[in-house]
């Protein structure tokens, strides 16, 4: 344990790893430690993509269980037929290829729910992570008194100068 | 701060769980299925059932179903060869048009599909 808190002393500097309240903000909500540190867009791409990617894990989360509920019926009935078998009992083989055909089906289909639900999971994930290293290593935002929306006079006309910060 | 901590946890154990996988086909041969159905009947309380198997040595027995309403096939009997007597349901009432079905049973268990006939 001693060692890992080296290792990351020694891969961060100092002023990066101090935690401070935006960490702690941005720990809690993703993105408003950056709207401390007064860097708005971020704040609101974090935010959203944290919002959207985590409302799309608890969807595709749901979806898949139900997948894997219906594909265990499936490969409870099919051992059942494989257990009256062994028992001396009559099976249909309508009732057995039927229900290998529809157990193979659940499990393509929760294959796929699987893999839409570790899509939401990793990009859950990594939103909350760049957010965290983010907040870390981003300054707070210091204006630069520069007018963020200026009209100046040229040869051809006028230009409209918009500036935009991130 | 705890609370994420749950939901993180949470999340780690969900990205774990893994669904079951397809179970092996069960090993059986296919069961030949009954055809050539032939339902005779003079009184309509009495059917003679005849019908032809492809390889008899691989059925021990045969069932004997009649449908009773579109939706219900009842189990009415079985039979070791292929023809056998059997009695309406509905007797002493005759009644046209009885919907009767037949299936073999394997060596190993398993049931064939239905093969259906009905009486003139």
């Amino acid at each position: 344990m001693k060692w890992v808190a080296v290792a990351l002393l020694a891969a961060f500097p100092a002023q990066a790893m101090a935690v401070d309240s935006a960490f702690i903000r941005s720990l809690v909500i993703p993105g408003s430690g950056q709207a401390q540190k007064g860097h708005y867009t971020r704040a609101a791409i974090y935010g959203g993509t944290a919002i959207l990617s985590g409302f799309g894990l608890i969807i595709s989360e749901v979806y898949y269980l139900e997948a894997v509920d219906k594909l265990d019926t499936q490969i409870d009935t099919y051992a059942a037929y494989q257990e009256t078998l062994d028992d001396g009992g009559v099976v249909s083989i309508d009732d057995l290829e039927e229900t290998y055909a529809q157990m193979v089906a659940d499990h393509d289909t929760a294959d796929k729910r699987l893999a839409w639900r570790n899509g939401f999971l990793i990009a859950f994930a990594a939103t909350y992570a760049v957010n965290l290293v983010d907040v870390l290593i981003s300054k707070p935002y210091e204006p630069d008194h520069q007018e963020r929306l200026s009209v100046e006079a040229v040869p051809s006309g006028l230009r409209i100068t918009k500036t935009f910060r991130f | 701060m705890k609370t994420w901590l749950v939901i993180i946890g949470l999340l780690a154990l969900a990205a774990c769980s893994e669904h079951g996988d397809v179970l092996p086909p069960i090993d059986v041969i296919d069961p030949p299925t009954p055809d050539s159905l032939k339902v005779e009947t003079t009184d309509y309380l009495t059917f003679h059932l005849s019908w032809k198997i492809d390889d008899p040595s691989l059925v021990t027995q045969y069932r004997i179903y009649v449908r009773l309403d579109p939706e219900t096939l009842e189990l009415w009997g079985t039979a070791a060869a292929t023809d056998t007597s059997v009695l309406s349901p509905f007797a002493p009432v005759p009644v046209a048009g009885l919907v009767w079905c037949v299936s073999a049973i394997t060596i190993e268990n398993v049931e064939s599909q239905l093969t259906c006939g009905t009486s003139e």
